[in-house]
């Protein structure tokens, strides 16, 4: 990419001018590491989704723009500052081979990258902009001095209703036909006369995003068609198995080893259950308390879980036996389940220490009919969610906002919402692993205790 | 119109050459008979035709001749059946099937891809697809949209004294699309009942994208709805200097204008 190799360049004197933002335009040709390949493309992806909880929570543009330039900051830098563009660059390019693979993703991948091209634009210096302006190669002429005195009155009117006023420093307007700036014009955010419309400079925003948004979009369908026709199977041994794990990857901590509150014993359970629990673990505790049973999904789910929290084998065993021998007995328990459990911890068989199951895992599983796990947000009928949601303790007006985002398919956002209804406290990084709702309650518990 | 109302003979409705007390020679409300006399007499097949070929029932070799084939048309006939996806190549085949059907309501749809009786042939998705590729943009304008300002009628009943609302938003509405768009070929008509359809047929704005149509629209949103405050509460914010240039508008308005 010439953009990196004039940086090289000029690199030696830092120089000003070159951007810091690329526009991805071709692939890079650079050699990658193959960890690299993997560990840029999961820094930049934990950007997007973050950037993704954010737009579906309903964040004001100023917060999303100060989300941005976090996220950016805290995922994106590199040791050697010079690598830090090439990491931008192949992070993305790995990205597209992920997410060009169906409609939905490239959808979301879409949307996402636009996004975090908006905002990384916004942030960037005046002459730095002007200067990806002329990159884009935009057919749109600046006014005439003019032909500008001739439509000052109606750009001042037009920037007076906006609260702004037409400084000398703005006196550069573009000449865009009305149909390539929708947003502008639905926002009467420009003055438009026979289909033209005056864009001042600092709106240019809309048209550099928008033509980012059209070239990506062409690109991801092409990159599709390489991917299946050549890609996919020449690097079936290589790289497609990372593309293919990258989609659906959880990008947190696995809470296989407990870490501080990692001593929970028997006798807490039953109080633990009812304040820290997140609704899905709580309904299978509930369920297991009533019919001293569960199947298959629900042990594993809520077992799992139990270890993350803390639980010992020895205790899991005890709790397990406890409630089972009320339904099969002592004998049958040991015989039928007892092993099933040490298999979990790991040790037995191939001795796996398996890792409890994150959100995206719980809400993808397909509980039948007798099961009781899942994640309830998916899976509840609206009253029974209700019901369950009203004896944890969320009032009727957040009731509504997490309502809202199960039908709209959000069940991470529903169930960050009632934690944070419950606790009276805010979750920024959002709920994605039951064990991660446990320890945050924990946390707020305790430091309440202390106070 | 109700029986009652003809024979009560309200002044101001005249039809021509017929005496409102002869009752029983107009028979009240919709008629299926007028309907095939209109259609066989008075519809006009060819000016439709001529419009919506928008030039390319032309002879010249840059003329698509299957234009008018590929738009939609669909019936709604007498027992509730709709029709879609009607199409015709000619005036006289879109004449035979009216005169046929004796549609009670015919819609005019978009400009397909292709001929849209051709349609299960093509891929819903891919390179060789049936999807719209024009369509008018046309604004619906019903006086209902103003029962919060109308004191005189409600509902599907309009007035000399509230119908001047749906002349301002004619007036308002055509304006912008001709100065500010740049709109030329813009087609008011009664929409039958309560309202006015505006049918915009520049080139331009039959090749519209989603977007760029619910842009426009929202260009005219100057309000913004508070439902449970049921408040209107205006977006053009900032000083109007000078009241005057809104006066075109207010020239229809006998009485005060502040």
């Amino acid at each position: 990419m010439q953009v990196i190799r004039s940086q090289r360049k000029s690199s030696a004197l830092d120089a000003v001018v070159a951007t810091t933002l690329p526009l991805y335009r071709a692939a890079p040709n650079l050699e990658v590491r193959l960890e690299d390949f993997e560990l840029f493309a999961i820094d930049r992806l934990r950007v997007l989704k973050r950037i993704s909880d954010g737009l579906s929570r309903g964040k004001k543009p100023e917060e999303i723009e100060k989300l941005v330039n976090e996220l950016w900051k805290a995922h994106m830098r590199h040791p050697q500052a010079s690598e830090a563009i090439n990491k931008d660059i192949i992070s993305h390019f790995v990205l597209r081979l992920v997410y060009c693979r169906t409609e939905e993703l490239r959808k979301w991948f879409l949307s996402m990258e636009t996004t975090l091209f908006r905002y990384r634009f916004k942030l960037e210096s005046f002459e730095s902009q002007r200067s990806l302006l002329a990159e884009f190669d935009l057919p749109y002429k600046a006014v005439s001095h003019a032909e500008f005195e001739s439509v000052k009155e109606k750009l001042s009117q037009v920037a007076r209703s906006l609260g702004q006023s037409l400084t000398s420093g703005d006196t550069i307007f573009y000449k865009v036909p009305f149909e390539d700036i929708p947003e502008l014009v639905a926002g009467r955010r420009v003055y438009i006369h026979k289909g033209h419309a005056y864009v001042a400079m600092n709106q240019v925003v809309s048209l550099v995003v928008t033509q980012f948004r059209s070239n990506l979009s062409k690109a991801l369908i092409l990159t599709n068609r390489k991917w299946t026709s050549m890609i996919r199977d020449q690097e079936k041994n290589r790289l497609t198995p990372i593309v293919e794990a990258l989609s659906t990857s959880y990008l947190g901590p696995d809470y296989s080893e407990p870490k501080e509150f990692a001593e929970i014993s028997l006798k807490d359970i039953d109080r633990v259950a009812n304040s820290s629990f997140p609704l899905c673990m709580r309904h299978l505790f509930e369920k297991l308390r009533e019919d001293h049973h569960l199947r298959y999904g629900g042990r594993m789910q809520l077992g799992l879980f139990l270890k993350g929290v803390g639980l010992k084998l020895d205790d899991a065993l005890a709790f397990w036996k406890s409630e089972f021998s009320k339904k099969v007995g002592p004998e049958r328990f040991d015989k039928e389940y007892a092993y099933s459990i040490r298999h979990s911890f790991g040790k037995e068989g191939k001795r796996v220490d398996y890792t409890p199951y994150s959100c995206q895992k719980i809400i993808s599983s397909t509980p039948g009919v007798g099961d009781h796990h899942g994640c309830p947000y998916r899976h509840f009928s609206e009253d029974n969610l209700r019901a369950a949601l009203s004896k944890m303790g969320v009032n009727s007006r957040a009731m509504d906002d997490v309502m809202d985002k199960v039908r709209n398919r959000h069940y991470q956002l529903a169930c960050t919402l009632t934690f944070e209804a419950i606790h009276g406290s805010s979750c920024d990084a959002g709920i994605n692993h039951p064990n991660q709702y446990f320890i945050d309650s924990q946390k707020i518990l305790q430091s309440k205790v202390s106070d | 119109m109700t029986r009652d109302e003809v024979e009560n003979g309200r002044d101001d409705m005249e039809i021509d050459g017929v005496d409102p007390n002869q009752g029983n020679l107009i028979s009240d409300g919709f008629n299926a008979n007028y309907l095939k006399v209109y259609y066989a007499t008075l519809f006009p097949y060819s000016d439709v035709f001529k419009w919506l070929s928008y030039g390319n029932d032309g002879k010249h070799p840059s003329c698509d001749q299957s234009y008018f084939g590929r738009r939609e048309f669909s019936f709604t006939l007498d027992n509730d059946i709709y029709l879609r996806f009607q199409s015709f190549k000619t005036a006289s085949e879109l004449e035979n099937a009216v005169k046929e059907k004796c549609p009670f309501k015919i819609d005019i749809g978009p400009v397909y891809s292709v001929d849209p009786s051709k349609r299960h042939a093509y891929a819903q998705t891919g390179d060789n697809i049936f999807t719209p590729v024009e369509r008018e943009l046309i604004f619906d304008i019903d006086i209902t949209d103003y029962d919060d300002v109308r004191y005189c009628c409600s509902g599907a009943d309009v007035c000399r004294d509230c119908w001047p609302l749906m002349t301002v938003a004619i007036k308002v509405v055509d304006t912008a699309l001709r100065d500010d768009f740049g709109f030329n070929h813009i087609l008011w008509v009664f929409s039958g009942r309560r309202g006015v359809h505006c049918w915009v047929c520049d080139a331009k704005a039959r090749r519209l994208a989603n977007e760029q149509r619910s842009a426009i629209a929202e260009y005219f949103h100057v309000y913004k709805v508070i439902p449970d405050q049921k408040m209107l509460l205006p977006l053009l914010t900032g000083p109007i200097k000078d009241v005057s240039q809104f006066d075109p508008f207010y020239a229809t308005f006998p009485g005060e204008r502040e």
